[in-house]
């Protein structure tokens, strides 16, 4: 038992080794081997459902012990990693075989196998280094997966992994912080000193990790990386960065908030609103604030990625909204959307992707009616949106159910104001895309594009498959996550295989009433539909232009700008960019340290000499005064 | 007791199509008469929706354009069996009023890709208007439901029509709120001076243009579900559901006959106008009731 | 004395084939170009011979001249001089291939005397014992580097080699007049005998004498502010010398200021000064490398950077900070000696040292690539690589005692790492993902240079994915630092 958690985490790492030497004799060997590494680790996992490993000793780093561990939580978050990562490479086999350079294509399943590989580490971890090892190994592996898009996405990656590293030294500085402290940095060692420690080092602490987390997780102010990294990064590239990897960002916190410390401590350190501790308070604030911000930008993108990136902005605030709130309810619901945010934008990615690999592009304003073209793309990409929108019977409607109603519960309404506000705007870019893409008149070029192969419909279909499944049956998921919480010491909360009895929040929830009454009332429908008269199919050109003949070579369609009018209601919030503050900021270090490092280092010997003088004449001056200068 | 309940579930959206239909029909002659017409029969909207089903030459633009009126009536059908009316509570217990926030979405969903599909662009400007307009009433709509939901402390919106009972009608106990609840209800139902969607001189009767034949007949039919789940929630909400049919009848009537005379007097928003307009009045009022609730 | 090796054979062997190659370069010059690797694989044998009894004893100590210690000059090998000098030999027989593909300028046979000369100098500095013949070897090292960043003779070349050469000999005299301040003080040479003798020393005394050597080693070291010449001299000399300069020279001669600093000079005042300047260093180092368009300047500064970050470490005066800073020295003398190599065989090949040049040079160079990939990762201290684990060292040392000034420190280390990683990021980016400029035709690095660049990245792959007997022996090394067993065991020994 103890040897497979090393295996699990050594599966993808070897096999991206392999891939890229495989990819030397054949590509197929290459594919191949990347296929069998990365449903190898999805299926290794299968042995770890509901086991809690308390942790093996992998490695000693300078007196502290490298651990493994494993609990239901982590089984969550490595079922998410794994089978993303499985699904993402089936889909690439196809995508990817445009790219030209075989050495780039063995390099990218190399990287991903690798980013999947220090995913799982950063989930097995039992003690900062080991996490914070596989955290950085992630930062620079997804960097090259990123820049694999080609040459716009330079710079996003260049954003990407200088803010990554940013936000993962404040980490390092935290975890050092620690280290000093406990001597060991073994999560329970921590913990046992963060017990002990003041309010003002555990503050520090909480902040420090949590920028690290909020970098990756690209909570507002820090996403400013995401919305360009992840549309400019490659197609199957994408729903790894939006699905899983920003979700490390969110396990890492919730780790640290629950695995670490606990709400009770943290409520005893610092002052409580609206009984929740400030600090946590704040994150919420935060992650709220990215909710409603991100979705307004969302509604303004024309370009299908940038949106659906602004999109994960959005989700991923709720899923930090949950993880912040403390209460059974808030975190259970955090969780599961992190894992309905990772099937359903992953699902939404795949799709888009999908779309430009039939049409090569992702300007909105340029697609439009392919449902007749690609209809299997399209029922896929509805399944997404609804469930994304928060809308029954899918499951993202459940976990922002939770959510609403765990905020209900701690009556924060503000809060609870702007998640609603996020979910409803929401509706506005989901709507967008589908009719952007799929709806709306087709133009004449995409007349002869086609659904895409089977290899890579089929991780569009599991991932559309496991959107209903979760949302009828949500327990299934809630079995996982209840148990895992108990293990970092929350009460159980009350779920049934179809929802939640009366009890566990303001209302009961049975899934499977709405979806059965749903299912009834479509037919129910339906069949009055078919009783009347049968309907004749017309083309698109037959069509109601007050009286003018609509021809192919006219555009007939509106799709750009789809929202001006609601962007000129929010333009004042518009106007502010944090991006601009922190590239003036960076502009003017840049500035400053250019003009005095080239007054410092000017080339000229005499300069150089004077400041041996200088040197020399300071320590004179240090002996003269009797080496008492402080 | 089952078969109550399948009764109740088969009698349900008929009612409340009837309902529906009677004000669509109370409001013709009430209109006409302030306009001081004479107005169309009063069965004039029954014989509409009858014509307009049974045409022979219908048109269709795909199987969406199609499904769209079909999953917009299923989700008004759906809508229905989870408001409460009368002490009748069928799906109320499945899905709080939360789930019935966005329950009440599916409807809308249908008939927006129905209408995309229509490669009009009148209907996609018409449904970026919709959309964007509810967008505007969201705002304060969700700010009464938390305040409703506060005040009575819990989701079920069965418990919080029970807890009306006797005449303690959120109305009296939250007035800013009942406003505020009156006018977002006013603003979904999409009449002057909300009536930006279908717009007939703008954009054609926006998402509706392509729609002819039975497609328009279920989206009539639609229509009258609208109508009783706007009023029928803001009854349950505000005016304490009512122990029978009758009283509910009255109940909703009485808020639709209001409502009638604000549609004969305004003119149109602009949408962004339409969206400022609910993020300003309704939105400032519907908080300050919010934090009434929040301080008792 | 030794029954296996002798440590004198480290200097002697090479200095017989400094003499060599002067000799066969008149009638038999075809030879020339093997005689260092031969030198230095002789020392790597040597080394290798050592490393059992280093280890186990904790020091050997070889004797010249036939006296006894403190007359004789003695060669004193520790575990800390056994990693410098095995980083020495190392790099030196790696350069050494790398030459034989790389150099093809004449003179010829002056370069490989100057080179060998300069190896002989790094390692002599590294193992001796004696306070003077450190400064024979700081001389012998310094002439020899002169020459040789002067090889080229272009413009560039020859004024940069003179400005080394004013400041380096400035260095040199600093050196040697406070090593005379010391010997005037105690009337001995021998280090283990100073630093006995230096005990009944206040102060005050010590302390002008510690500054001129401070300035002599800081000057050679590359500390700030007297590092201005490095900047010209690294980028100016051929690219297996810069490999050399930047990777051990340097670092030797931060190796000798740390031995003095550790046996007689041991003041919490004189290492709170130390920890501004290693904190200063780095900043300006990685401050001026970000700026930098031409690779080998960028090289450079950040040479600088890191020499300040290992300084910096070393500054703690703590165990763990002894052992960060000697972790970092391997990292940094191997990484930085790879990413030189590398950039070298690439400026070979496309005959520029513009950092925009190096664009799509990933996929014509698909080794170079990869192996300047995998040393600038370890320089930026990026998992897995050991520049990781000794940067997590660093760190973790600085913050042992967490107060105000420790942890602003640490904010800069950090702050100074984004930047560093903000212009490899810039130059990995470009070389791989960098659209060329025209159809360019390059082929792969020459043998010679594939050979050597590849034998040093393999190594640190090597180190990177198995730091423990480097992490275990670099804390050994510390705790020889932290309880002065220089002194005990050269006692024991007979170093005395």
């Amino acid at each position: 038992m103890n040897a497979s958690l090393e295996l699990l985490l050594a599966t993808p790492f070897i096999g991206g080794l392999l891939a890229f030497i495989g990819g030397k004799v054949h590509r197929w060997i290459r594919n191949l081997i990347a296929i069998i590494f990365s449903f190898a680790t999805a299926f290794e996992i299968i042995g770890y459902y509901n086991v809690t490993i308390k942790g093996i000793v992998w490695g000693k780093l300078f007196g502290s012990d490298l651990i493994l561990q494993t609990n239901p939580i982590t089984w969550l978050f490595l079922f998410i990693v794994t089978s993303a990562s499985f699904l993402i490479v089936l889909f690439s086999i196809d995508d990817m075989r445009k790219e030209e350079d075989e050495l780039k294509l063995d390099a990218y399943y190399m990287y991903l196998l690798f980013v999947e590989g220090a995913m799982v580490g950063i989930v097995l971890a039992g003690d900062l280094i080991t996490f914070f090892m596989f955290w950085e190994i992630m930062s620079w592996t997804s960097y090259f997966l990123i820049i694999h898009g080609g040459k716009r996405s330079m710079a996003a990656g260049y954003k990407y992994i200088i803010m990554s590293v940013i936000g993962a030294y404040a980490m390092f500085l935290a975890m050092a912080m620690l280290y000093a402290k406990a001597h060991s940095l073994v999560y329970t060692d921590v913990a046992n000193v963060l017990l002990h420690s003041s309010p003002a080092f555990v503050i520090w602490t909480i902040v420090l990790l949590a920028i690290g987390f909020f970098v990756k997780a690209a909570v507002m102010p820090l996403h400013t990386w995401l919305p360009d990294a992840h549309s400019e990064a490659p197609s199957p590239v994408s729903p790894l960065l939006s699905g899983v990897l920003i979700k490390m960002g969110a396990y890492g916190l919730f780790v640290v908030l629950y695995g670490l410390i606990s709400v009770k401590l943290a409520g005893s350190l610092m002052p409580s609103v609206f009984s929740t501790p400030l600090l946590l308070y704040i994150i919420q604030w935060l992650a709220a604030l990215s909710i409603v911000l991100a979705t307004f930008l969302a509604i303004m993108q024309e370009d299908a990625k940038r949106l659906l990136a602004y999109s994960s902005i959005s989700q991923i605030g709720y899923v930090v909204l949950g993880i912040a709130t403390g209460t059974s309810l808030g975190v259970a619901g955090g969780l599961f959307h992190a894992l309905n945010h990772a099937i359903f934008k992953g699902l939404l990615f795949l799709v888009v992707g999908a779309v430009i690999y039939r049409t090569g592009t992702r300007n909105l304003s340029e697609l439009g009616g392919l449902i007749k073209k690609m209809p299997f793309s399209f029922v896929a990409l509805l399944l997404g949106i609804i469930a994304l929108a928060g809308v029954p019977p899918l499951n993202g409607f459940v976990s922002k159910w939770m959510i609403y109603e765990a905020l209900l519960q701690k009556k924060e309404v503000f809060l609870l104001i702007m998640a609603f506000v996020g979910s409803t705007g929401a509706f506005l870019y989901v709507y967008r895309l589908v009719h952007s893409i799929f709806l709306g008149q087709l133009p004449k070029k995409y007349e002869n594009v086609k659904d895409v192969p089977i290899l890579m419909q089929i991780p569009i279909w599991v991932l559309a498959l496991l959107t209903i499944v979760l949302g009828i049956m949500p327990g299934l998921a809630m079995n996982v996550i209840v148990k895992g919480m108990a293990f970092f010491g929350f009460k159980p909360i009350a779920y049934n295989l179809f929802g939640f009895p009366q009890g566990t929040a303001m209302g009961a929830l049975t899934t499977i009433n709405i979806s059965a009454g749903l299912a009834i009332a479509f037919v129910v429908a339906w069949i009055l539909f078919i009783l009347f008269p049968k309907s004749r199919k017309v083309s698109q050109y037959d069509n109601y232009a007050a009286g003018q003949v609509v021809t192919e070579d006219l555009k007939y369609n509106y799709s750009y700008g789809f929202y001006m009018s609601f962007s000129r209601v929010i333009k004042p919030i518009l106007k502010w960019s944090i991006e601009r503050v922190y590239n003036y900021w960076v502009e003017a270090a840049k500035i400053f340290g250019d003009y005095y490092m080239r007054r410092i280092y000017t080339g000229n010997l005499e300069t150089y000499n004077a400041y041996i003088v200088i040197v020399i004449t300071l320590a004179a001056a240090f002996v003269l005064l009797g080496g008492k200068i402080w | 007791m089952v078969i109550d309940k399948i009764f109740f579930t088969i009698i349900t959206p008929i009612f409340a199509f009837a309902v529906g239909l009677s004000f669509m029909m109370i409001k013709l002659k009430v209109s006409a008469r302030i306009e001081r017409r004479y107005g169309p029969p009063i069965i004039q909207p029954i014989y509409n929706i009858l014509k307009l089903l049974l045409k022979e030459e219908n048109i269709s633009h795909g199987v969406i354009f199609s499904l769209g009126p079909v999953i917009a009536l299923a989700g008004s059908i759906l809508t229905v069996l989870f408001i409460p009316y009368a002490g009748i509570k069928l799906f109320t217990g499945s899905g709080d009023l939360i789930a019935l926030m966005y329950i009440m979405v599916i409807g809308s969903l249908g008939m927006a890709l129905g209408a995309g599909e229509s490669a009009n662009p009148n209907a996609s400007i018409g449904i970026s208007r919709a959309l964007t307009l509810m967008l505007g009433y969201d705002l304060p709509f969700v700010i009464i439901i938390i305040s409703v939901v506060l005040y009575y402390h819990t989701t079920n919106l069965a418990d919080i029509v029970a807890a009306q009972a006797h005449g303690h009608w959120t109305l009296w106990s939250l007035p800013l709120s009942a406003i505020v609840g009156f006018v977002v209800a006013y603003g979904a139902l999409g009449e002057h001076p909300f009536d930006i969607i279908t717009a007939p001189h703008e954009v054609a009767t926006g998402p509706m243009v392509e729609y002819g034949g039975k497609h328009l007949g279920f989206l009539v039919i639609n229509h009258a579900f609208h109508i009783y789940i706007e009023i029928a929630l803001f009854v349950d909400l505000f005016l304490g559901g009512a122990t029978n049919v009758l009283w509910f009848y009255v109940k909703m009537f009485a808020v639709f006959f209001i409502m009638m005379l604000f549609d004969e007097v305004y003119p149109r928003f602009k949408i962004d106008d339409a969206v400022r307009f609910f993020w300003k009045w309704p939105t400032i009022v519907a908080l300050i009731s919010l934090i009434i609730v929040l301080v008792k | 004395m030794v029954g296996g090796a002798h440590p004198i054979l480290l200097i002697a062997v090479p200095l017989f084939f400094v003499f060599l190659i002067v000799f066969f370069s008149s009638f038999f010059k075809g030879i020339v170009k093997y005689l260092p690797i031969i030198a230095f694989g002789i020392n790597l044998i040597v080394i290798y011979q050592l490393i059992p009894e280093v280890l186990g004893k904790g020091m050997v100590i070889s004797t010249t001249a036939g006296f006894k210690p403190p007359l004789a000059i003695d060669i004193v090998v520790d575990r800390l001089s056994l990693i410098l000098a095995a980083i020495g030999s190392v790099l030196g027989f790696l350069v050494a291939i790398y030459n034989v593909s790389y150099i093809d300028e004449e003179p010829q046979e002056r370069y490989y005397a100057l080179f060998t000369l300069l190896v002989t100098g790094i390692i002599w500095m590294v193992v001796t014992g004696d306070i003077f013949n450190l400064f024979v070897a700081f001389e012998v090292t310094s002439i020899a580097a002169f020459g040789l960043v002067g090889f080229h003779r272009d413009q560039g070349a020859v004024e940069a080699g003179f400005k080394y050469l004013v400041m380096g000999s400035i260095g040199g005299g600093m050196l040697l007049v406070g090593i005379i301040m010391l010997y005037a003080a105690t009337g001995t040479l021998n280090m283990v005998d100073l630093a006995q003798k230096s005990v009944h020393l206040t102060f005050g005394q010590k302390f002008l004498a510690y500054s001129m050597i401070f300035i002599g080693l800081g000057i050679e070291g590359a500390l700030f502010p007297l590092n201005a010449w490095l900047p010209d001299a690294h980028p100016a000399a051929p690219s297996s010398v810069s490999a050399i300069l930047s990777g051990i020279m340097t670092t030797a001669a931060i190796y000798a200021l740390y031995r003095l600093t550790n046996l007689m000079f041991d003041y919490k005042q004189i290492y709170t000064i130390l920890l501004f300047f290693g904190l200063l260093t780095l900043i300006f180092g990685e401050v001026s490398a970000y700026f930098q368009q031409d690779i080998k300047r960028m090289l450079a500064y950040s040479t600088i950077g890191q020499t300040g970050l290992f300084f910096f470490a070393f500054a703690l005066d703590s165990a763990n900070g002894f052992q960060g800073s000697i972790m970092q020295i391997i990292n940094h003398s191997v990484s930085k000696a790879l990413l030189f190599l590398v950039t070298g065989g690439m400026i070979l090949r496309i005959g520029s040292r513009k950092i925009e040049d190096f664009a799509g040079l990933g996929r014509k160079m698909k080794f170079s690539s990869f192996f300047l990939a995998i040393g600038a990762f370890s320089l930026m201290g990026l998992p897995p690589f050991f520049g990781f684990w000794s940067k997590l060292k660093i760190i973790f040392a600085a913050l042992q005692n967490p107060n105000f000034f420790m942890v602003a420190s640490v904010v800069i280390i950090l702050l100074m790492s984004v930047v560093e990683g903000a212009y490899f990021f810039k130059l990995l980016q470009n070389m791989y993902f960098g659209k060329p400029a025209e159809n360019l035709q390059i082929s792969e690095a020459p043998a010679g240079i594939l050979i050597s660049f590849t034998i040093l990245g393999l190594i640190l792959i090597f180190i990177s994915v198995y730091p423990t007997p480097i992490i275990n022996l670099t804390h050994q090394v510390a705790n020889d630092l932290m309880s002065k067993s220089y002194i005990n065991i050269a006692l024991r020994l007979g170093g005395l």
